[in-house]
């Protein structure tokens, strides 16, 4: 990517045997990160078919308003949905982070890896098949995609796994899997069924605090132990002679960030389906702000993702309005594009 | 590792407190009154005068009743596939689909009652629910007639909607009009005749039909008027089966009243295999036309017994019995 | 196994020359009896002799004639004519691009002609069968170009890795659009699956005539191109040293590609796979030569998505699944198989 000749400044944090060692340019862009997100936080809260100000959606959200109408519509319709975007969004963009790492391929991405496909295939059974209420969605995810991921990492490994191999072995699992997806659908009460076609198509429509509250734990793991990991994350993407000439135990921290990158995929497909390429093009966009130092690559990654699913889910509302679209077609119709560009930009790599 | 424990344990709590929310014999504030729906009881206002409607069975309730409904789901589809004698409005407003329709829209509308169905309102009952007081039924009852719930469902959103008296005058019309229609059948000596019912259409270019199994609510209507079903498969969850063209081996001459749109019933019309089906050659089969709704309420069972009539050239013996006159009397 | 041995004429299973053309005589014997095997099958009971008779003393005024020959037979008929023309697209796709996991679905071509006719029934409404193909071949032809454009920036060309990845992309990409055009027009469920997997069932002789000209042209030309695949196939230095104009022949080929996939596509929907695995199977059998290849392909294309279109149809009577799920569970891990133990690097 970034050629290693770039001048770098450090912030360095440390306290006893922690140290934790931050881009000098991560901080600001952390910062418009955050700006550009509280605007497009305002304008999404801000647009509906309700017709509300942006004033008035200000003070419905600090208590100063007292139409029930208004609170309904900002704090059940709008602000349940825009909260559950960025935090899939985010979760995704760490999970696409940490695959990109461990595999030193840019091209790494849960969805098209196929671990999403297998969490959502875990996702349709568990409605079609067994019934399942929605609350036991995460865990049948993650068990679908942790499945899912194994058999990947074991039918790419050859003497070492090449993620050549890992990406192709990815893609034609997941189109095994959806194959298999579309059988169960064919087989499936047609109650359940509508209801599992909104996993395939990747939707936030009608979610709620419930669905937030369902994968707020995990999310409060799994995030600070990608953080945590980002000094092994980047010793693992130097390559594993060099990793273990540093004396790190290679495939056991591949394992640890390979389950928590698999979780954060599995955890946003149980709330919102498949939504693609966003583990792919958050990443991306941040490596080129912030540099590929993962300590400050994470983070900035998560923000990125979580403003980028936002805006693609205000782009879903508005585009065939009153009518919304998913908003994982939304994400593809972004994503894609953007991952051609990628591909002529890295033509002669 | 402590993290992760805690986070099993608040995953847990949030399982189990979601999980019991069960609310049965609920008192009702005055001005409200509990109605029984497919989720146990709901309080629904007295006399609500603003109705949304998400599924075309409860628009077409709704507007039997006499009520116009401010919101409505799918209005080009609803036009497209059902046919009763009172128009609804021009200014009701179309929410979106039926499947997923806006949820804001329909808070701008400011209903005090919202009708759907479970089929459909899987992800947005709760919501719904915040914005007015929600009634949700369920058209394919695990136990028990399609049809005696498609009345008791009509019943009940005549109790909502504070109309009790017009819509027990419906639905007794509706039961004396199925009893005029078996005297004309009597009358014709064509009581206790056999038939198919179906609808037609085409899927990617190819023909398809369901065929309605006895347990499907609008072949419970036929047979009340005296036809007998011929379509012996075992009922169906939904109360019919999909076959396709080779399906038809099975079937001989008998009344094969099909639904289709009208360029589909053309195309099938043109098929060569058509014209060698037993009940064409007798002449047997009978085009009801593209908007039957074989899934809705009292006035499309009206509907659909009328059009059954007029295609075996059947004449009802009280000429003020049409579908007409009853609107009115509705209204 | 068999499969652990490398690729090479020395190796292949039929040895003698003078075999091959038995072989190919024996394999069209085989892919009637596969047809005639699927015309047995079906919801409507009708004898072997009623099968005999709707075909040779055929009496129009017989339902069960009339089933056998406008339900069941152009049923096989386009199953066989979509199989040989997407396998042998396949071919002359892994021969040109010398890459062993190229295919008219991996590549994203069957993705974009199927976008191309869902959004042409958008527009139009219900258009005249004949823009079908139409709408297919410009989608067919926009796919191919872009996506072997993108896979082949750079100086490594077009590598496998980057030609799947491309073609992935550029199907999810279409086929967002396609659910997005589905979910606005309030398609049913079913049709979203024909559009998304590709199917058989209820194809008639009205569709098919419209689409099979094109195929059956596309058939004549690969096998006329057949040399000059096999030449560019072991290498373009090779090629233009034998004095081929490589340009022109990588053109030609490309029509036909279009011609084949479209066409397949406007019958019966994006099937998948028969294009990737049909061409490996032919190369175990006759070895690299394309002109045996082609003819080969054809036969094993089509006898894989007759038998893939039986099985689907049997497995969850009497409802029936797309054959291109069918086919997706085969090639599936035949696409791991071959990224695994057969892609060099």
């Amino acid at each position: 990517m970034q050629s290693t000749k770039v001048k770098h400044n450090w912030y360095i944090f440390r306290r006893g045997n922690f140290s934790y060692k931050l881009d000098r340019r991560v901080l600001p862009v952390l910062l418009a990160l955050i700006v550009l997100g509280v605007i497009i936080l305002i304008g999404s809260v801000s647009y509906g078919e309700y017709d509300i100000s942006p004033l008035q959606v200000l003070q419905t959200i600090l208590g100063l308003e007292d139409n029930s109408r208004f609170q309904l519509v900002v704090w059940q319709f709008r602000l349940p949905r825009i909260v559950i975007s960025f935090m899939i969004g985010a979760a995704l963009s760490v999970s696409g982070t940490i695959l990109q790492g461990i595999t030193r391929n840019p091209l790494a991405d849960p969805g098209i890896l196929g671990v999403t496909s297998g969490a959502s295939l875990a996702a349709v059974a568990s409605i079609v098949w067994f019934r399942l209420p929605p609350n036991y969605l995460p865990f049948t995810t993650f068990a679908g995609a942790s499945i899912m991921a194994v058999l990947i990492y074991l039918l790419a490994w050859k003497g070492g796994s090449s993620s050549i191999r890992l990406i192709l072995v990815g893609i034609g699992l997941a189109a095994f899997t959806s194959a298999i997806t579309n059988i169960m659908i064919v087989f499936g009460d047609i109650r359940q069924v509508q209801q599992a076609y909104v996993w395939l198509a990747g939707s936030v429509y009608g979610r709620d605090w419930g669905h937030v509250s369902s994968i707020t734990p995990w999310l409060l793991v799994l995030l600070p132990v990608a953080i945590l990991q980002a000094r092994q994350l980047n010793t693992l993407s130097l390559g594993d002679d060099t990793a273990k000439g540093l004396g790190v135990n290679v495939e056991l921290q591949r394992g640890i960030l390979l389950l928590t990158s698999v979780a954060l995929a599995a955890v946003s497909v149980a709330v919102a389906g498949t939504v693609g390429f966003v583990g792919l093009v958050a990443p991306h966009i941040t490596r080129r702000l912030v540099g590929p130092a993962h300590e400050g690559l994470i983070p900035a990654s998560a923000l990125l993702g979580g403003v980028l699913v936002m805006f693609a889910d205000l782009v879903s509302r508005f585009v065939i309005a009153p009518s919304e679209l998913p908003v994982g077609i939304v994400t593809a119709m972004i994503g894609a594009p953007y991952f051609m560009y990628l591909l002529y930009r890295n033509r002669n790599k | 590792m402590k993290q992760t424990i805690k986070s099993v344990w608040i995953i847990c709590l949030l399982l189990f407190g979601s999980l019991s929310h069960a609310q049965d014999n609920m008192t009702c504030d005055t001005g409200f009154q509990a109605v029984e729906d497919a989720t146990g009881s709901v309080c629904v206002p007295e006399s609500p005068l603003r109705v949304v409607a998400l599924e075309w069975t409860y628009m077409e309730d709704v507007l039997a009743l006499g009520v116009q409904p401010v919101g409505v789901a799918d209005i080009e589809g609803y036009h497209n596939w059902v046919d009763i004698s009172i128009e609804l409005g021009e200014d009701v407003v179309d929410v979106g689909t039926r499947q997923a329709p806006n949820l804001e829209l329909i808070a701008e509308l400011e209903p005090d009652l919202i009708i759907t169905s479970q089929l459909r309102s899987t992800e947005n009952y709760d919501e719904l629910a915040a914005i007015a007081p929600t009634l949700m039924f369920n058209s394919y009852p695990p136990e028990g007639s399609y049809f005696v719930e498609m009345t008791n469902t009509f019943s009940t959103i005549a109790t909502a909607l504070n109309r009790e008296v017009e819509g027990e005058a419906i639905l007794e019309e509706m039961y004396q009009y199925f009893e005029d229609a078996s005297t004309a059948l009597e009358t014709a000596g064509r009581l206790g005749e056999g038939f198919i019912l179906a609808q037609g259409y085409l899927q990617s270019e190819a023909a398809v039909f369901r065929l309605f199994t006895d347990n499907a609510m609008a072949v419970e209507i036929l047979e009340q008027i005296g036809l007998s079903n011929d379509w012996d498969d075992a009922p169906q969850q939904y109360g019919f089966t999909t076959i396709g063209v080779e399906g038809f081996a099975e079937i001989g001459d008998t009344n094969f009243f099909f639904v289709a749109q009208e360029a589909d019933r053309n195309f099938f019309y043109e098929a060569d295999l058509w014209g060698t089906l037993p009940f064409v050659q007798n002449e047997h089969a009978y085009w009801l036309g593209a908007d039957i709704w074989l899934f809705g309420g009292p006035l499309s069972a009206k509907t659909l017994v009328d059009t059954t009539l007029t295609a075996l050239n059947v004449e009802l013996p009280q000429a003020e019995m049409t579908p007409e006159a009853t609107a009115e009397a509705g209204s | 196994m068999a499969s652990k041995t490398k690729h090479g004429d020395s190796t292949r299973f039929i040895q003698s020359r003078a075999m091959l053309p038995l072989g190919l005589i024996i394999g069209l014997g085989l892919l009637v009896l596969c047809l005639a095997w699927s015309i047995t099958l079906g919801a409507a009971e009708i004898s072997l002799s009623t099968i005999w008779d709707s075909i040779f003393a055929f009496d129009d005024s017989s339902f069960q004639h009339l089933v056998i020959q406008t339900v069941r037979l152009p049923r096989v008929v386009a199953g066989a004519l979509v199989g040989a023309s997407l396998a042998v697209a396949g071919a002359i796709m892994q021969g040109l691009t010398r890459n062993p996991l190229a295919s008219p679905s991996i590549l994203g071509v069957n993705a974009g002609a199927a976008f191309a006719v869902v959004l042409t029934v958008f527009i139009l409404g219900s258009p005249p069968l004949s823009v079908y193909s139409i709408a297919a071949f410009i989608g067919a032809g926009v796919a191919s170009v872009l996506v072997y454009a993108l896979g082949s920036m750079g100086r490594s060309g077009a590598t496998p890795l980057k030609l799947t990845l491309v073609g992935a992309v550029f199907t999810a990409f279409v086929s967002s659009f396609t659910t997005a055009l589905l979910v606005t027009s309030q398609d049913t469920l079913d049709q979203i699956r024909f559009w998304t997997v590709g199917s058989l069932a209820g194809r008639d002789w009205a569709l098919f005539t419209q689409t099979a000209p094109y195929m059956l042209v596309g058939l004549i030309g690969a096998l006329l191109l057949a040399r000059q695949i096999t030449t560019i196939s072991l290498g373009e230095d090779i090629a233009t040293g034998l004095g081929q104009n490589t340009l022109i022949v990588k053109g030609l080929a490309a029509i036909v590609v279009v011609l084949l996939a479209g066409g397949g596509v406007a019958l019966a929907g994006p099937i998948g796979f028969v294009g990737l695995v049909a061409p490996h199977i032919v190369r175990f059998i006759v070895g690299q030569d394309y002109r045996w290849i082609l003819p080969y392909c054809a036969l094993v294309g089509g006898a894989m998505v007759i038998l893939g279109d039986m099985a689907a149809r049997i497995i969850i009577r009497p409802q029936e699944l797309p054959v291109g799920v069918m086919m997706a569970l085969i090639g599936a891990p035949f696409f791991i198989y071959l990224a695994r133990w057969k892609l060099e690097r």
